[in-house]
């Protein structure tokens, strides 16, 4: 079985819990399914385990792509789900610092502004059912870098944020 | 009317002083005579005010007023000036921090300018930052969305520049009736890493959604195992 990894808010979701599609607050919409290139970011994954090493090394590169560390949701969204409602899934290159999970990347593609509503479907699905979800706090974030620093990445690779907190986390060791 | 305003503005502490020193009991039996006591208010002027503690009189407790008189001769020429000045600054820069509650939306992981401009403030008014921060609190409070998005922005501001005004915004917050507003707070505390602040998530009341009530514990316990 496989699975699509993406960041969310659940936050920003929760108002939307009773809506229809069409009442979607805008909110929800633009800050938490922000489009690129009219693409979603994903990551591919095979495990529903949110403790599972690959999914954390998901995380973790997540993470770094924050200005700071940061609690945030991850969502595992169905595949099948996703093609079904005619999203296309598109493996491309990730960016992040883990070299071993770029592959897993993918982004599902010509997002338009119906398919932005098949998405949040499926999120709050999730949220409704409170199925395969997880707030990551800040705490295990950092938990997780602090396991790839130095192995998959160094210091200097990381933006300033983070390099900010990895000093403050060592001064405090 | 300019004068009930000028009572009205002035510190509650000055207040307290000037209404004991203007031996109560006149200032009292005016109001009590008058049918209507902001007309009665209206023309008890600064000056006569400040005149009447020119008689040296007992207090309450029938003290002499002359070193008090002292005091409220300094305060005269300084305070009523600076009051009006603090409350000008205090509500241009609280507009200042409520345009970006209004104008930004928080989303993990991406800059905001919220930081940055606190520190600024905090630098170049740090006797004034506690009341900015309230005064931003009574201008969000009846706004639970740019509450919470001001909240959100407010996890990523490092504790050190709100220090204590930051915790009596956050935890005021929490008796706010918004699901988002209160789970940001939660998101605040953690941020912020203070094993203090354990205490002020015990004393709140549990959510009703499971996963932020989870949340919600696990902080707690977090913030408990900080040394």
């Amino acid at each position: 079985m496989s699975y699509l990894l993406r960041m969310f808010s659940s936050s920003k979701w929760l108002p939307c819990l009773e809506l229809d599609q069409a009442s979607y607050e805008a909110d929800a919409v633009t800050g938490c399914t922000r489009t690129s290139k009219n693409t979603l970011s994903v990551w591919h994954t095979n495990s529903d385990d949110f403790e599972s090493e690959h999914n954390k090394k998901l995380i973790t590169a997540l993470a770094l792509s924050m200005t700071k560390a940061q609690t945030f949701d991850v969502v595992l969204l169905d595949p099948a789900n996703i093609t079904n409602k005619g999203i296309e899934i598109v493996a491309s290159k990730g960016q992040s610092l883990l070299d071993s999970i770029n592959t897993d990347h993918r982004d599902l593609s010509a997002i338009n502004l119906n398919k932005l509503g098949l998405v949040g479907d499926e999120i709050l699905m999730h949220l409704r059912e409170e199925l395969r979800f997880k707030r990551v706090t800040k705490a295990e974030v950092i938990g997780y870098v602090f396991k790839h620093l130095d192995v998959d990445f160094e210091f200097d690779d990381l933006n300033a944020g983070w390099q900010k907190e990895v000093t403050k986390q060592r001064a405090k060791n | 009317m300019q004068e009930l305003d000028f009572y009205h503005h002035a510190n509650p502490y000055e207040y307290a002083i000037a209404d004991t020193l203007t031996h109560s009991d006149s200032f009292f039996k005016e109001s009590q005579s008058s049918n209507d006591f902001v007309q009665e208010a209206s023309y008890s002027s600064k000056d006569r005010f400040l005149a009447s503690v020119d008689e040296p009189s007992p207090d309450l407790w029938g003290n002499s007023l002359t070193s008090q008189k002292t005091l409220l001769s300094f305060r005269s020429n300084t305070s009523f000036k600076d009051v009006s000045e603090r409350e000008k600054v205090t509500e241009k820069k609280a507009r200042s921090i409520v345009a970006i509650a209004n104008n930004q939306i928080f989303v993990e992981g991406e800059y905001n300018s919220l930081e940055s401009h606190l520190e600024t403030l905090k630098h170049q008014f740090p006797d004034y930052f506690s009341e900015i921060l309230t005064t931003v609190w009574t201008n969000l409070f009846t706004d639970e969305k740019a509450l919470a998005n001001f909240l959100g922005m407010l996890s990523t501001v490092d504790y050190d520049i709100v220090g204590r005004s930051g915790d009596m915004f956050a935890a005021a917050c929490y008796s706010h009736q918004d699901i988002q507003v209160k789970d940001a707070v939660v998101r605040v505390f953690e941020a912020w890493e203070q094993p203090g602040h354990a205490n002020y998530l015990q004393m709140m009341e549990p959510f009703n959604v499971p996963f932020l009530e989870k949340y919600r514990l696990s902080i707690i316990e977090y913030l408990q195992s900080i040394k």
